[in-house]
């Protein structure tokens, strides 16, 4: 599996794919975490738009790697959920703990720069 | 398309089970909001046929003109022996967090699970829009 992550400065930009399966979801991990570890990223922005539904298991990758990559010093922000998948996850009673969402890429980033300024103050 | 058969063995079979579920509502007519809530019960449901059952089958029957969808998922794993502990938030038979069942049971209109110890489990799930 190939996993597309994009480097922004000290940003890492991860899409989510649609199409990854549990087995796969390790490989995602470890491969965020490895760039996150690599480049120092001072901020990661997973971006969920592309995923039609989001299930117990994928929300718990998702919040693994937020957790973790935390750990390792990068802010994290989880854009783009979509309005029904919201929707889904509120009524199973599973929506995704501890973790900063942002509509957009572009909301995303700006609350990755506040978290950082405010950090800095 | 009124009818449907997916045999669930790998992880693979999880993501074909939820298109095809979101596939067959959406032709159906239903709502993206309900297309979401199947697509994401049956997600849960065909993973835990795969991780506990061992692997198993799904049927899903569509209802003519009606609007509703029946999705009968069922293995030949070692069974449940307490339902209603497997339905409650939190419990797990593996180290996974356990909302799989109860989770899936709310967005759905009606939810039912069959099993008994060395039976396997069937679980029967209708949508309506």
């Amino acid at each position: 599996m190939n996993v597309a992550i994009m480097r922004l400065d000290d940003f890492l930009l991860v899409p989510v794919s649609s199409t990854m399966d549990d087995d796969e979801a390790q490989v995602f991990y470890d491969t965020v975490l490895a760039n996150v570890k690599r480049i120092e990223a001072s901020g990661l922005l997973l971006d969920v738009s592309a995923l039609p539904v989001i299930d117990s298991f994928m929300s718990r990758i998702i919040s693994d790697v937020v957790s973790s990559a935390h750990i390792l010093g990068a802010k994290c922000v989880v854009v783009g959920m979509r309005p029904a998948v919201v929707l889904t996850l509120l009524q199973m009673r599973q929506p995704i703990a501890g973790v900063v969402y942002a509509a957009s890429l572009s909301r995303g980033l700006q609350k990755l720069r506040q978290i950082e300024r405010a950090e800095g103050e | 398309m009124g009818q449907a058969q997916l045999t669930l063995r790998v992880s693979r079979d999880v993501i074909k089970a939820r298109e095809l579920m979101r596939k067959m509502a959406q032709e159906a007519g239903f709502g993206l909001a309900n297309q979401t809530r199947l697509a994401t019960a049956i997600s849960e449901i065909a993973r835990n046929a795969i991780v506990h059952g061992g692997g198993g089958e799904m049927s899903v029957d569509l209802a003519q003109g009606k609007k509703t969808i029946t999705v009968v998922i069922s293995d030949q794993g070692p069974g449940i022996a307490d339902i209603e502990q497997a339905m409650t938030d939190g419990w797990s038979s593996t180290g996974s967090q356990g909302m799989g069942l109860p989770g899936a049971q709310r967005i759905v209109s009606s939810f039912h699970v069959e099993s008994s110890p060395g039976q396997g489990a069937a679980v029967t799930l209708k949508m309506t829009e």
